[in-house]
């Protein structure tokens, strides 16, 4: 009896130990293997069309920045902290790229349409860079634009009408020039990883 | 006599040093806060039409008590108020600190892009490179220190140019 065990146990162990061999050497395909082409593969598709309007009043949509990578955030102006902070190496991130910077939009996308016009979208986009599209738009814009990013933004109701705070989403997405999101980086990521990932995508 | 001339300049050497030293760090009001000090004070300059700005400095306290930052004040804007940015799941969130930010003795608080800031809300006067203007912190137990607020370019991470970009004539 237990002989017999014995050997099912042998035998299992030799039948888990050869799959694992042909997997690590290539012969079966594993699953991991095949997703490792998209860095994001089971996301949730990100991006897509929308219609807003730049920083210089002119009605866009995805198709003006067709064939160009995108570099793409949510902040409001009011922010006068982290969004600065991102326009800054949005700014960096185009002077380094140097000739390759002509493959990229740098994109700032207001989640607070309502103090964010035109005119102050300009400005302040101006102030780090000149490539840098600022983007507003209606409310419903706005928040058709939020939905197809999966990106957040929020008012912060309280007792202050004028000065409110809007909590948002620190990411930025690397959007490739077919439009499909190729990576997002976390709030923090350096100029250098962003210019890396970037010219891999060139 | 060639003694107490060499003693002479070095005095007005050292005098220029000390005073050098001091403009960069704000001196406390008066002696008694001296255990609160203020350094490297500035903010980024805001647009025309920006509303708001914010402004940095190190907060340390080399006394012997705790202390506790309870507000702030300027003249540049109607509201003056202490913040934190906070990020959770990726959201960035601003939040008032109503109740100040405590500075242990002999500890330091940081006011840097990304966490602690003096936040200006509705300012009278655009935020222009180069200027500088006063801000009063008030602590519970130093009392009031006026630091003056050095303006850095839109972008800046801090009083020095860490931008990688041509470095610039510092002013």
């Amino acid at each position: 009896m237990n002989k017999i065990f014995a050997y099912a146990i042998a035998l299992l162990v030799l039948v888990g130990l050869t799959a694992t061999v042909l997997i690590v050497t290539g012969v079966i395909p594993s699953a991991n293997k095949s997703s490792r082409s998209g860095i994001i593969s089971g996301a949730p598709q990100i991006g897509g069309e929308f219609s807003l309007v730049n920083n210089k009043g002119k009605s866009v949509t995805e198709k003006d920045f067709q064939g160009k990578m995108m570099l793409v955030f949510f902040g409001y102006t009011f922010c006068p902290d982290v969004c600065p902070t991102e326009m800054q190496t949005f700014s960096q991130v185009m002077t380094e790229l140097g000739v390759d910077a002509e493959e990229v939009i740098p994109v700032f996308i207001t989640v607070d349409p309502a103090r964010d016009t035109v005119e102050v979208m300009d400005e302040f986009v101006a102030a780090f860079h000149p490539s840098i599209v600022g983007l507003t738009g209606s409310e419903e814009q706005i928040i058709h634009v939020k939905k197809q990013y999966r990106a957040y933004g929020q008012k912060v109701e309280g007792e202050d009408k004028e000065y409110y705070l809007v909590d948002h989403t620190s990411f930025t997405y690397l959007m490739g020039k077919d439009g499909q999101l190729a990576t997002v980086f976390s709030y923090g990521t350096t100029t250098d990883e962003m210019i890396k990932k970037i010219r891999e995508l060139l | 006599m060639n003694f107490i001339k060499i003693a002479r300049i070095a005095a007005v050497a050292g005098f220029f040093t000390i005073s050098l030293n001091i403009s960069t760090s704000i001196v406390a009001s008066s002696e008694e806060h001296a255990s609160i000090i203020v350094k490297e004070a500035w903010a980024r300059a805001r647009t025309g039409k920006a509303k708001v700005g914010g402004a940095y400095m190190i907060v340390h306290n080399r006394g012997r008590e705790d202390d506790r930052l309870i507000s702030v004040r300027s003249n540049i804007a109607e509201r003056t108020e202490i913040h934190t940015t906070n990020m959770t799941d990726g959201v960035m969130k601003m939040l008032r600190l109503k109740e100040g930010v405590d500075v242990k003795a002999g500890g330091t608080i940081m006011l840097e892009p990304g966490s602690y800031h003096v936040m200006l809300l509705g300012l009278k006067e655009p935020v222009i490179e180069g200027k500088k203007f006063p801000v009063t912190l008030v602590f519970k137990k130093a009392g009031e220190i006026e630091v003056m607020v050095f303006v850095k370019k839109a972008g800046a991470m801090g009083t020095m140019d860490h931008s990688k970009m041509k470095h610039k004539k510092m002013n």
